[in-house]
């Protein structure tokens, strides 16, 4: 008899899922699903809407990714006006697209994923969270607390607001970066430096004690997708180039963001409202790739600045196809951040007060990148004679990684599911893959949910043969 | 008060949403007081909701007093509760929490819990809307007395 185990919902993620493990006749793994069970609305209502509101528009597809969201939508626009933002206004936007990789990073690892390194993948799930953090290992969870709010404050310093700024706009931003602001954000980095690499320090002794977790989570070859500078064999995050490497970090394409659809196909599957992007030369689903900090360190050559290059250096020693590695990535693309932003401020031009460009919609179609804290974030939109939307199309960073984490659930589930009894460290291990990604579902769509986790062994006559609830 | 005490501000810390009506209840009231209180000795913080990153600036206040609207029979209402940390922080994953939460988030943190306070009003509404009901205007000068009182109790 074959059964089927349901993990739904999928906890400390962002946004709504559930995985289901179908067993075979001797209780061992057969197949292994992650369904995303959100609906997304926002390329749909936005049609009619006047191109301008776009960026206020997508950036709220997500309170995480807000900025990244806001950044790729006004270069689509800025592409529709035939204008593009140089100088002052773009180095503005890379200041605050890193200040939000630095608090959705540290998000991902302090709050999302570090209770599983701390408290044990096996520990009692009621205390296996930040809170459980907070009581275990306090100066672990301040860190992380404290370095989030950095990123935020940063963001609120540069935007006017924390969540949901209005200061990313078509042709620039709304307005320049002023002394004071420049000197309060000098004053934030060298706390945020300290805790990233004190950080650093611990978790990398603390891979010693996952070497498993490492060789299963997601570790297998697959290509790499990720923006690289357009004159520089460097990190971007904002513009740039596309490129896309295989497993052994050889170049396979290169290509312009307009050039997306020739090098990147988006199927679907009837049983996740997620589509499943692939890189069309191997066709679906052989195209599988790979995007987000771990894609990023395996694309470009160097992070641009010297002690995050000097950490990726100790990185390339490690195994750079595991999933698992996801986490230290974050880190060193931290430190990269705060290195970055150190090196933008000090730019004499960054106070230049010229930071907007005026103009009217004079193509019909735009496309903008940039890289979101889970890697590549497309928007593409078409527009009337009138300027007002006739389609979009979002092609959402964690999208990108939907063949990976099914794969990487898979490869977990055969590796630790044993079939006849639920075991809940077993399940946190199928979770901890898909927090391994840092997948953002709410860049879908918004879900009213209350999060618990709800696991259910059904057999084929539909029986349910276990069932256990949290939360 | 100790020598150490005296540097630490009050901290009025008035949340909730302006687009769902009286839930705006907490910024409105706190930015009249902003108006009001001109003293470096008063930091006043108005977030859309409460964030465990909040627990910083708990910790280094000598008191924190919370504005916010809750659901109640009698529109306007006003409810004073002194807030206790919990034994240990509530181990629930959403995306807002509690005062009883923060503080007991900022006892894990930091190792210290100042004096809490929470003023509430009992709202009209909380629809998509702008602006507060007539009945959380008026009680806005009540809640505006008690915090005043509040604050000269702890100079």
């Amino acid at each position: 008899m074959t059964e089927r185990i349901v993990i739904d919902p999928v906890t400390r993620i962002e946004g709504h899922s559930k995985i289901t493990i179908q067993l075979d006749e001797t209780g061992n793994v057969a197949d292994a699903r992650f369904h995303v069970t959100q609906y997304r609305g926002f390329e749909r209502f936005c049609v009619g809407r006047p191109f301008y509101e776009m960026p206020g528009l997508m950036g709220r597809i997500c309170g995480i990714c807000t900025i990244s969201h806001m950044l790729a939508s006004a270069q689509a626009c800025e592409a529709i006006m035939s204008v593009r933002v140089m100088g002052t206004a773009q180095k503005l936007r890379k200041i605050v697209n890193y200040a939000s990789l630095l608090q959705s990073h540290a998000l991902a690892f302090f709050h999302l994923a570090s209770p599983d390194f701390l408290l044990g993948m096996e520990s009692d799930p009621k205390q296996r969270n930040i809170f459980g953090l907070m009581q275990e290992n306090p100066e672990i969870a301040r860190d992380g607390v404290r370095l989030r709010a950095i990123g935020q404050n940063i963001i609120g310093l540069m935007a006017g607001k924390k969540v949901h700024p209005d200061w990313i706009v078509v042709g620039g931003v709304a307005s320049p970066m002023t002394e004071q602001v420049r000197q309060d954000i000098g004053e934030l980095l060298p706390e945020a430096q300290e805790i990233i690499q004190r950080t650093l320090g611990w978790f990398k002794r603390t891979l010693d004690d996952y070497r498993e977790e490492v060789s299963t989570f997601g570790n297998f070859p697959s290509k790499f997708l990720s923006l690289v500078n357009e004159h520089e064999e460097v990190l971007e995050i904002y513009r740039g180039r596309l490129r896309m490497v295989d497993d052994h970090r050889n170049t396979i394409a290169d290509f312009h963001r307009d050039e997306y659809r020739d090098f990147i196909g988006e199927a679907v599957e009837p049983w996740s409202y997620l589509k499943f992007p692939y890189f069309k030369p191997e066709g679906y689903p052989g195209g599988i790739y790979r995007v987000g900090p771990l894609a990023r360190l395996n694309v470009i050559e160097s992070t641009g600045t010297p002690m995050a290059d000097q950490e990726l250096a100790e990185f390339r020693s490690r195994n750079p196809l595991s999933s698992f590695n996801y986490h230290l990535a974050r880190l060193i693309e931290c430190l990269n951040a705060v290195e970055s932003i150190q090196r933008l401020i000090d730019d004499p031009d960054i106070l230049n007060t010229r930071v907007r460009a005026h103009a009217t919609a004079n193509v019909e179609s735009g496309v903008g990148v940039s890289e979101a804290p889970r890697g590549t974030l497309i928007h593409h939109y078409d527009v009337d004679e009138n300027g007002l939307m006739t389609g979009a199309n979002l092609v959402v960073s964690t999208t990108h990684n939907n063949l990976a984490m099914n794969r990487g659930v898979l490869q977990t589930a055969r590796r630790y599911v044993d079939g006849a009894r639920l075991n809940e460290g077993m399940l946190n291990r199928v979770e901890a893959v898909i927090r391994a990604f840092d997948p953002c579902l709410s860049c879908s769509t918004h879900a009213y949910n209350q999060l618990s986790l709800h696991f259910q062994m059904v057999g084929p006559d539909g029986e349910v043969l276990d069932d256990v609830k949290r939360g | 008060m100790t020598e150490q005490e005296f540097y630490m501000p009050v901290l009025i810390i008035g949340y909730g949403n302006t687009l769902r009506g009286d839930d705006g209840f907490g910024k409105y009231v706190a930015s009249l007081l902003a108006e009001r209180v001109q003293d470096p000795d008063v930091l006043i913080l108005m977030p859309q909701q409460l964030t465990p990153d909040l627990a910083a600036q708990v910790a280094a206040s000598r008191m924190t007093i919370f504005i916010d609207a809750r659901v109640g029979e009698n529109p306007g209402r006003v409810h004073h509760t002194t807030i206790q940390a919990p034994d240990r922080a509530t181990p629930t994953f959403q995306h807002h929490i509690t005062p009883e939460v923060l503080a007991g988030v900022t006892r894990a943190l930091y190792g210290v819990v100042p004096e809490m306070h929470l003023l509430t009003a009992e709202a009209t509404t909380f629809e998509v809307r702008e602006g507060l009901s007539p009945a959380l205007h008026d009680s806005a000068g009540d809640v505006i007395g008690q915090i005043l009182t509040l604050i000269s109790k702890s100079s």
